[in-house]
């Protein structure tokens, strides 16, 4: 999980904030600082871990999504700090 | 012996608590509900041993100040055996803690919590291969049901006489060292592996959950049961008060004149002990009808799970005021009581957000302060008036947390709060949290009410209050209301509802209408809506924030309070 270069791949990364209720993400790293990290940790979300989003709360809520069986609200700004991949999270 | 009970939260480990220690622990369903410890001394085995409940954490890489205190006096000698308690319908997540736990070179037992759940979600935990794998003592328990209480008890008890096993020192080894972030992560994968490799996934039946949070977290329906609950819940705490207050009071009244017929009325001995009683029958008169019913209904909304779909559903509006939704549960708590309200930001991780939602929640008016709402714009004015009083108390929190939030930048990454599955409460449960946040209240602010009541009733026979009048006398002017007004307004610091009842003493009249206009009583009810907290409270905001914040929130009140009222009194003229 090295520094990843902002510039290089903000074209392509994408985070949590872009998909929909249904969609299944494999996540790759977040994209913020310690404090940030060790929560999402804490709540047991792990870069590599598989994210299925359940659904939106609406007006710029959070995000609820399931992650090792348990569910996690995430606020809109911490839904933009997960970079993530879609992933049908099937194979392990 | 001290034996200490550690897991994750929602995972039943004040639930076992309660179990054997009866009404010590508050139990809840909302991540870290437990922020103090609670200690207990039980028999177990014809031997007297203490039983600590720890605040619920994920880790002992401490995030939360809950989460520190557990990991500071785990670490401590003063423990002898850990019990570990484990959602066993969650394993794998419970494991990394326990992982944590096995280095710390203390006997643990593992004690696999919710079984019942696990089987109904078609999970096969083979407890005695996790025993050998891990070294440690796994034992079963469904601990809302009492079955393997005993047995978890009794095996602890052993364990503390014998020490710690060689074994489990060496598997833990794998979780020690000092980079957070490759040592969580290999726990996470170590504990993986172990569920792997020890639940097998049966057939699962359907949840229940998925259906319920279907319409619960629904984004138009989710909001019309909101309301719908949290309607029922208001109506019902007042539509009990009511019917309890009016006979607590007569009684009270009949002990007053009791108590004076020895003594005769009119001197200081006997003013300074009517004072008392009235303090006493104040705490009384709140607690008993308003507080008890509110603080057991809310205890009912936290076991089912809902208040966390509350967080969910709200947190969109709270980040209007800078906050999170989990800060909403302070907000909720405030309209019964400010103490415990104060005391329940403890919850929220970073300092800043804790600050914020103290503040916030002091503008909240309590069950006193809805006494003078009731009794003086409800009365005179009409329900709807005093209902278009709370919208405004709503809209001018809301103002107040925008400003300050502007002042206080946000460093917080947001919200990440766990929902949990929903459980059907039990008695034992609600009525113990609902006692636990009960004391808060009688050991806080009924003392300081008390005394308050006996220096008022002093300073009444020296007729030394009507000098305050003056003190306060610029406030009073700027708002358009008599000089009279100042003492019920100073005291009122001491207890809230007595902000009414000296206002007749202070006017000469309880008819109010007769010397207050319209508008007069709005401003006042406006005021004593926001201004500065009771004694009780400020003495929390203290403790909690320190000194300095609880001054700075103390003028930020009167300053809210002060342009409240002027609104108020402004729309009064205008329209009634």
């Amino acid at each position: 999980m090295a520094a990843l270069d902002i510039w290089d791949i903000n074209s392509l990364m994408k985070t949590l904030l872009q998909f929909s209720p249904g969609d299944s993400v494999r996540v790759i790293d977040f994209n913020g600082g310690i404090n940030l990290r060790s929560k999402l940790i804490q709540y047991g979300i792990h870069p590599g871990d598989c994210l299925r989003l359940l659904r939106k709360a609406p007006l710029g809520g959070p995000y609820l999504v399931e992650c090792n069986e348990r569910e996690i609200a995430l606020g809109r700004g911490v839904a933009d700090k997960i970079i993530v991949e879609l992933d049908t999270c099937e194979s392990h | 012996m001290r034996i200490a009970l550690i897991g994750q939260p929602n995972c039943g480990k004040s639930t076992l608590f309660n179990q054997v220690a009866g009404y010590k622990a508050e139990t809840g369903n909302f991540s870290g509900t437990t922020v103090k410890f609670t200690e207990s001394k039980v028999r177990v085995g014809g031997e007297v041993v203490e039983i600590v409940d720890l605040p619920g954490a994920y880790t002992l890489e401490a995030h939360s100040p809950a989460e520190r205190e557990a990991a500071c006096y785990l670490r401590s000698n003063e423990v002898d055996v850990i019990i570990n308690v484990v959602d066993a319908s969650r394993l794998a997540l419970g494991l990394e803690l326990t992982l944590e736990l096995l280095p710390l070179n203390k006997p643990v037992i593992l004690a696999l919590n919710m079984m019942d759940e696990a089987d109904r979600l078609g999970l096969h935990i083979d407890g005695p291969g996790l025993q050998k794998e891990l070294g440690t003592l796994v034992l079963p328990l469904v601990a809302s049901k009492g079955r393997g209480v005993k047995g978890v008890f009794l095996r602890a008890l052993e364990a503390g006489r014998n020490g710690s096993s060689r074994k489990q020192a060496e598997v833990g080894e794998a979780g020690t060292g000092k980079n957070l972030e490759v040592n969580s992560s290999e726990r996470h994968g170590l504990a993986r592996t172990l569920t792997q490799k020890f639940v097998q996934q049966g057939e699962r039946r359907v949840s229940l959950r998925d259906r319920l949070d279907d319409v619960l977290l629904h984004p138009l329906w989710g909001y019309v049961v909101l309301l719908f609950v949290l309607f029922l819940f208001f109506e019902a705490v007042y539509g009990i008060g009511q019917l309890i207050e009016p006979p607590l009071l007569a009684f009270f009244n009949a002990v007053t004149r009791g108590v004076l017929t020895p003594f005769g009325s009119g001197t200081l001995f006997s003013e300074i002990i009517v004072g008392v009683l009235q303090g006493i029958a104040a705490g009384i008169a709140i607690v008993l009808p308003y507080l008890l019913p509110f603080l057991f209904g809310l205890g009912i909304l936290e076991d089912i799970g809902y208040l966390p779909r509350v967080a969910f559903l709200m947190d969109a509006l709270m980040h209007r005021i800078g906050l999170h939704g989990k800060a909403i549960v302070p907000f909720i708590l405030g309209y019964g009581c400010n103490v415990p309200a104060v005391m329940s930001t403890r919850t929220l991780e970073e300092p800043r957000d804790r600050y914020l939602a103290a503040a916030l929640a002091t503008l909240v008016p309590c069950a006193a302060r809805l006494a003078v709402v009731f009794g003086l714009v409800a009365f005179y004015l009409g329900p709807l008036v005093a209902f278009a009083l709370y919208l405004f108390n709503l809209l001018v929190i809301a103002l107040t947390g925008r400003i300050l939030s502007n002042l206080m930048p946000e460093d917080t990454p947001g919200l990440i709060l766990e929902m949990p599955t929903y459980r059907i409460p039990t008695l034992k449960n609600v009525t113990g949290k609902a006692w636990f946040r009960v004391r808060e209240f009688v050991v806080e602010a009924w003392p300081i009410l008390i005394v308050g009541s006996a220096i008022l009733a002093a300073l009444n026979f020296f007729h030394a209050a009507v000098a305050f009048n003056w003190l306060v006398r610029p406030l009073t002017w700027s708002l358009g209301l008599p000089a009279e007004v100042g003492v019920p307004l100073i005291f009122g610091i001491l207890r809230k509802e007595l902000s009414l009842v000296m206002l007749g003493q202070a006017l000469g009249t309880v008819n109010f209408d007769t010397a207050l206009s319209i508008p007069q009583m709005v401003t006042y009810a406006t005021f004593v809506m926001f201004y500065l907290p009771c004694l009780a409270t400020l003495s929390v905001l203290r403790r909690e924030l320190g000194t300095r914040a609880m001054l700075a929130i103390a003028a930020l009140t009167v300053v809210v309070a002060q342009i409240a009222a002027w609104i108020a009194w402004g729309v009064a003229v205008a329209l009634l």
